[in-house]
């Protein structure tokens, strides 16, 4: 293993990536603000130096990724973009700064920076979005980043460790000072760096500790990256639009009800905390953004087509990278790639396998999957795990059947394991059998750091007022549902799904979760 | 190579004894099961585990608490709750905010852990279920 900084070394390697994706970009000089109509928020102010970064081809990408990644194959109207929600989530930093403006002073400076954090957040995501994240997560660097920068990095995804080194990037700073020049007022204090900071959700910066963001601004780091940030407040209302869910949160009430608390722990001490919160009369707002999260993730993020698309499109790029493809000219292997590509490049892209006979089975099997996504051809559910299957009785299911599939989805390498024996036991190819473990849902940071004002000295989180606690739990026991998908014959992988479970595993489920697969 | 055999997930947050959901799935199991505290405020779960971070650092990884207007949270932490709700413990009572472990469960949790991580790791993580017992007791550990 290299002994280089890791942090430098990606952040290098990023560079490099920018570098052949932009090549000497030479920004456009506006003399002006623009607007642009948003179906959403309706018209959204651009500042001149924001246009000249969304002209940008590492912005411009953004238009070439999903949103909602492969949610597009169930719901059908949801084309929408990254570029668009980068955009909308602009458009929400600038009505929550305005708004915040008349409770605390902040000034022309912060408020760019904001602003450039909300359009810029999100300026890294991979093909299908965090689909390629979930594939490149597990690359050693993020843990090598993680254990070295365990501060400022702590609340950080890989998609933001790559959005932090693509900001700091030799390239984007470059690209930052021609911009600089160009236009006078604050722009040449603004720091990039406390920027990535914002976006990270962190606030002291131990690589550059001259661009920390002092405790009592916090509450402006969490309008990016915090319980109800800009983020959040324009993927539920966009998400909920293109796919026809109905997702509430009344934004115009948030707006009226925002403001900021001090967390005075020492009256003496003149850094206290300054947190965002809503005041008593808005917490409403705060219980509708729960709702919508925990909607999502029923409706949209664990639904069994959008699973199944998900798991075939980790199989893919697993594949590719496996196959030793290079997509122009990168490999799958080193997640900077990821920055540089879009939707198109994994599903339509013309793979060429390395001259190597072992490899072009492994590329076969690649495109055979492409082709699938593309073609909506994807396995189809044999058995569904969830509330009323555990036990032989659907009638008084057993919670401890659901615990020891948790328990057995856990140990690394055991869901592959168990989808082989189903597959053998149903006498199908291996390959044909999938075993999906879903993602956990993340209430508890809107709960815990979502505030309630009540006056100067007193402010709550939401979970000491609502049961959010109560409804993740709920959630987690009568919601979380696991598949198990084929593209074999669904009945016989189901009945020997049943069968392996119970005699290798001792866990019982009943007829309900073929039923749930539509097998009869 | 893609994925180095050293490093866990980065998402695991990794103390010498494993990930950061079953520290808190196995010291809530072994508080009820072996010390009868089966129940425990969301709060105090949140102090709690700051403070036996700090006590048990070869055992516990860094949470990086903060204090939220007078309330202990840790992000890290909150998530691998989310995680270790799957796993064994239950938050019941939601207008009070308990998390539960009965005895029964417990044992039941500490058993899937078991085969799953091996008795050594539940061992290693005793003394932070017996002070954790303690401190909700109003013992000095």
């Amino acid at each position: 293993m290299s002994d280089e900084d890791p942090l430098l070394s990606l952040r290098r390697r990023v560079s490099a990536v920018l570098e052949r994706l932009n090549g000497p970009y030479q920004p456009r000089y506006y003399r002006g603000r623009k607007v642009i109509r948003d179906v959403i928020w309706g018209m959204i102010d651009i500042y001149p130096h924001e246009l000249a970064l969304v002209d940008c081809p590492l912005f411009q990408r953004l238009r070439g990724i999903s949103q909602t990644s492969l949610a597009l194959l169930t719901y059908p109207s949801s084309g929408h973009s990254r570029f668009e929600h980068s955009l909308g989530a602009l458009a929400v930093a600038d009505r929550v700064l305005r708004s915040l403006r008349e409770r605390v002073e902040i000034s022309q400076k912060e408020m760019i920076e904001v602003r450039l954090a909300a359009l810029l957040h999100d300026c890294t995501h991979g093909p299908l979005s965090h689909t390629s994240e979930s594939f490149y997560r597990s690359n050693a660097i993020f843990a090598r980043i993680k254990n070295q920068y365990s501060e400022l990095f702590k609340n950080a995804s890989p998609s933001e460790i790559l959005t932090y080194c693509t900001l700091t990037s030799d390239w984007f700073q470059e690209l930052w000072m021609r911009i600089v020049n160009q236009y006078e007022g604050d722009l040449p204090d603004v720091d990039i760096f406390r920027i990535a900071t914002m976006i990270i959700g962190a606030e002291a910066n131990s690589e550059r500790p001259l661009s920390s963001i002092s405790p009592t601004r916090r509450f402006l780091r969490q309008l990016i990256n915090g319980p109800f940030d800009v983020d959040k407040l324009d993927y539920i209302a966009r998400d909920g639009y293109f796919t026809g869910l109905s997702l509430g949160i009344d934004v115009e009430r948030l707006l009226w009800v925002l403001d900021t608390f001090e967390s005075r722990i020492d009256a003496v001490d003149t850094t206290n905390p300054v947190f965002l919160c809503v005041s008593a009369s808005g917490a409403t707002i705060l219980e509708q953004i729960l709702f919508a999260k925990m909607q999502l993730f029923s409706s949209i993020y664990h639904h069994h087509k959008v699973r199944v698309a998900h798991n075939a499109a980790l199989r893919l790029m697993s594949h590719l990278s496996d196959a030793g493809v290079l997509i122009k000219g990168m490999p799958l292997t080193s997640p900077e790639t990821f920055i540089a590509l879009e939707d198109s490049d994994l599903l339509h892209g013309c793979f060429a396998a390395e001259n190597d006979p072992g490899k072009s089975n492994v590329l076969q099997k690649a495109l055979t999957l492409a082709s699938a996504i593309k073609n909506r051809t994807l396995p189809m559910r044999a058995l569904v795990l969830t509330f009323p299957v555990w036990g032989r009785d659907s009638a008084m299911p057993e919670e401890d059947y659901r615990k020891e599939w948790a328990n057995l989805l856990k140990t690394p390498g055991q869901p592959e394991k168990i989808a082989t024996q189903i597959a053998d036991q149903a006498g199908v190819d291996r390959d044909e059998v999938w075993v999906d473990t879903p993602d956990t849902v993340n209430l508890q940071g809107t709960g815990q750091e979502g505030l309630i004002k009540f006056d100067e000295n007193t402010a709550l989180p939401i979970q000491q007022m609502f049961p959010v606690g109560g409804w993740l739990s709920a959630y987690q026991s009568y919601r979380m549902i696991s598949y198990i998908f084929t593209w074999g014959d669904r009945k016989k992988v189901g009945l020997a799904g049943r069968e392996i479970l119970e005699s290798e595993y001792s866990i019982v489920i009943n007829d309900v979760a073929l039923k749930l697969a539509r097998i009869e | 190579m893609l994925n180095d055999p050293k490093l866990r997930d980065w998402r695991r947050q990794v103390g010498e004894t494993g990930d950061l959901a079953d520290i808190v799935a196995v010291t809530l199991s072994l508080a009820s099961t072996r010390h009868g505290v089966s129940k425990i405020r969301l709060n105090d779960f949140y102090r709690q585990f700051g403070r036996l971070a700090t006590k048990f650092p070869t055992l516990i990884p860094e949470l990086h608490m903060t204090s939220i207007a007078g309330f202990s949270y840790s992000r890290p932490l909150g998530e691998a709750l989310e995680e270790a709700l799957r796993l064994g413990p239950d938050i019941a009572n939601p207008r009070f905010q308990f998390i539960v472990v009965q005895p029964d469960d417990g044992n039941r949790n500490l058993e899937r852990i078991r085969k799953r991580a091996g008795q050594d790791f539940i061992d290693k993580l005793q003394p932070v279920a017996e002070d954790l017992a303690a401190a909700e007791n109003g013992i000095d550990a």
